[in-house]
């Protein structure tokens, strides 16, 4: 048998979620106004719920020809001042991917620290066009954050929110491909009637379900399962 | 008179979606009413394809014998039953004569709280018992009435009332968790409600959905350790029998009395030492304290017994029950009622709050604390 920590280990298992935003001069206007009203919804689906904000942790980031660190990963109730997402420059996909390794680095040592058993976060990656980097340098920064020796390696769904926008350009950049895991992401591009705006809108909607999901996930075990992506059925108008 | 077992979804009437989860789509239907059930309203519990194809061909005979156990209560059980849970009433059938779905009462105007959002407005929904768990500021700010201790001990004496009448009915509950149950604070009636009893397994019968696993951060530990060993078994090579892994696989999702009563202890936990990282905590120093100064020894050897390893020690829902109807002489907890000149919030908030002062729907009266906006005032 053995020792009574191991087999009976109810460490609470924290779910981190990131937001990473192209904030690109095409994003400007109506989209990025759409994207500044996700936060304050996560926010209120968190401090309804005080399960949620015990389990949950969640940070922005936003990209263009750099990459910032807008809200830090963290319980969302200490969130005094909601951070706003303001256009600038290109879209450097590049810049994302290196920005969000080293925060998923530094943020999951800090929750293992604080006692939380971690598994690998989820990044909701919310864009409007291809990379303007060069792509080899998109390639290798992100297959520094998708390494298999990297245990913060994270679950990448894109969302592209205008349909001009190909899916062969999202689907390099979903992780884990299908056939790396039997859990396999996808990518979504809008299809819908509707404009950018309304495409984030229904992003903000899957992104709390997904928390919500995520919340009560059990695995093929019986113990927190963890991350539980976007259920199609709630994303008709994407393909 | 009562309900019909079975309807069709033609005799429903209009249909207005409330709300959708993961296993079924929720509807009100506002034309519908029922004999029996005077002047209830009534929800429509559609379950999706999903939900319906996990239940197999049973689900239709499993939710009959659901709803025809509450039909088979003594009246006064019934309306007793009624009072305190949001059982079935009715099965719905879709056109090829298959189940789709349930009806239930309406909760009750009383349960419901409207929150507070960040960007102006609210949600209403109901108020479910997890937000007792968390911390004073930002319930405050969700527009949510402090609760003070006299008043969270009376709701977990209420749901253990609840909860001891399933177990006396022969019910296991099941999938207990901060969610399914509903309260209402008013310091003159606090009272709960227990709704989403799908989980719920009469005794002697497989629960309707099958076997349902303990929701994360509410798993006893019988089930922490099958589930410890079902991911050691699962890893190791080479793999066990599936015989074992079997065994193991059932271990985890049992739901008995037992456990039931080991997940009220923890929800006992929560609403007694609420605050940040109070929604998950089973460190039970805190409530145990509470409960030893305001209840007696009694109750605090209980909360013990509770978190006993070997589910054959802990004790019944009957006898929690009895002890929390007991309150230590000089205690102030818990009174059946309350006189106005000891309202229970009239305590730790009276010198910080104004008379009239508003939080969401309730407003701070001098001398009664927190009152329901548009209420009369108690005499």
């Amino acid at each position: 048998m053995a020792d009574s920590r191991q087999a009976n280990d109810d460490r609470v298992l924290a779910l981190a979620f990131y937001l990473l935003v192209d904030v690109s001069y095409s994003m400007d206007g109506a989209p990025l106004n759409a994207v500044n009203k996700i936060l304050p919804e996560v926010i209120d689906t968190i401090e309804e719920s005080p399960t949620l904000g015990d389990i949950v942790r969640f940070g922005a980031l936003d990209f263009a020809d750099d990459a910032r660190t807008v809200l830090p990963l963290g319980d969302l109730r200490d969130v005094e001042s909601i951070p706003n997402f303001t256009a600038r420059g290109g879209t450097s996909y590049a810049a994302a991917f290196r920005q969000l390794r080293k925060d998923i680095e530094h943020d999951l040592a800090q929750l293992k620290s604080d006692g939380y058993k971690v598994y690998r976060p989820a990044v909701f990656f919310i864009t409007d066009g291809a990379p303007t980097d060069n792509m080899s340098d998109v390639q290798a920064a992100f297959n520094d954050l998708t390494d298999p020796g990297f245990r913060g390696r994270p679950n990448i769904i894109p969302f592209g929110v205008t349909a001009s926008l190909s899916k062969a350009v999202l689907d390099p950049w979903v992780s884990p491909k299908p056939a790396e895991s039997n859990k396999a992401m996808r990518s979504y591009v809008y299809n819908g009637d509707g404009d950018a705006a309304t495409a984030i809108k229904q992003i903000a909607e899957v992104l709390i379900s997904s928390i919500v999901a995520s919340a009560t996930s059990v695995n093929d075990a019986g113990a927190a399962g963890g991350f539980v992506p976007p259920d199609d059925d709630d994303l008709d108008d994407w393909i | 008179m009562t309900a019909p077992l079975e309807l069709t979804l033609g005799q429903l009437g209009r249909l207005d979606e409330l709300a959708r989860g993961g296993t079924a789509t929720v509807y009100l239907a506002p034309e519908l009413r029922l004999p029996g059930l005077g002047d209830e309203r009534f929800v429509y519990k559609k379950y999706n394809e999903a939900t319906k194809q996990s239940a197999g061909p049973s689900l239709g005979t499993g939710l009959s014998n659901f709803v025809r156990f509450r039909e088979r209560l003594p009246e006064e059980q019934r309306e007793a039953w009624d009072a305190r849970i949001i059982w079935p009433v009715s099965v719905v059938l879709d056109d090829s004569g298959a189940a789709d779905g349930v009806i239930m009462r309406l909760i009750p105007e009383r349960y419901f709280q409207e929150f507070t959002k960040r960007a102006g407005g609210v949600n209403r929904k109901p108020r479910e018992v997890e937000t007792l768990f968390g911390d004073d500021v930002t319930s405050a700010r969700k527009g949510l009435a402090w609760v003070d201790l006299p008043a969270r001990i009376r709701l977990i004496r209420a749901i253990a009332a609840a909860y001891g009448m399933m177990h006396k009915q022969n019910v296991v509950v099941g999938d207990i968790s901060g969610r399914n149950i509903i309260y209402d604070p008013d310091p003159a009636r606090p009272s709960i409600m227990v709704v989403d009893v799908d989980s719920a397994r009469i005794k002697g019968n497989r629960a309707v959905f099958g076997m349902q696993p303990h929701t994360p951060n509410w798993q006893p530990p019988e089930a922490l350790l099958a589930s410890a060993a079902l991911q050691r078994a699962s890893r190791s090579s080479p793999s066990p029998p599936v015989e074992m892994l079997d065994r193991l696989r059932s271990r985890w999702a049992i739901q008995t009395t037992a456990t039931d009563v080991y997940k009220f202890a923890l929800m006992t936990v929560r609403i007694l030492s609420n605050g940040r990282g109070g929604a998950v905590s089973r460190d039970p120093a805190r409530a145990r304290g509470v409960l030893k100064a305001r209840i007696g020894d009694t109750a605090a050897d209980l909360l013990d017994a509770s978190f006993s390893d070997d589910a054959k020690q802990r004790p019944t829902m009957r006898d929690w029950y009895d002890a929390l109807q007991h309150r230590k002489p000089g205690s102030r907890t818990p009174s059946p009622r309350v006189a106005a000149d000891e309202t229970p919030a009239a305590q730790k908030t009276s010198t910080l709050l104004a008379n009239g002062h508003q939080v969401g729907q309730w407003v701070w009266v001098e001398g009664q604390g927190w009152v329901r906006r548009g209420s009369r005032p108690r005499p």
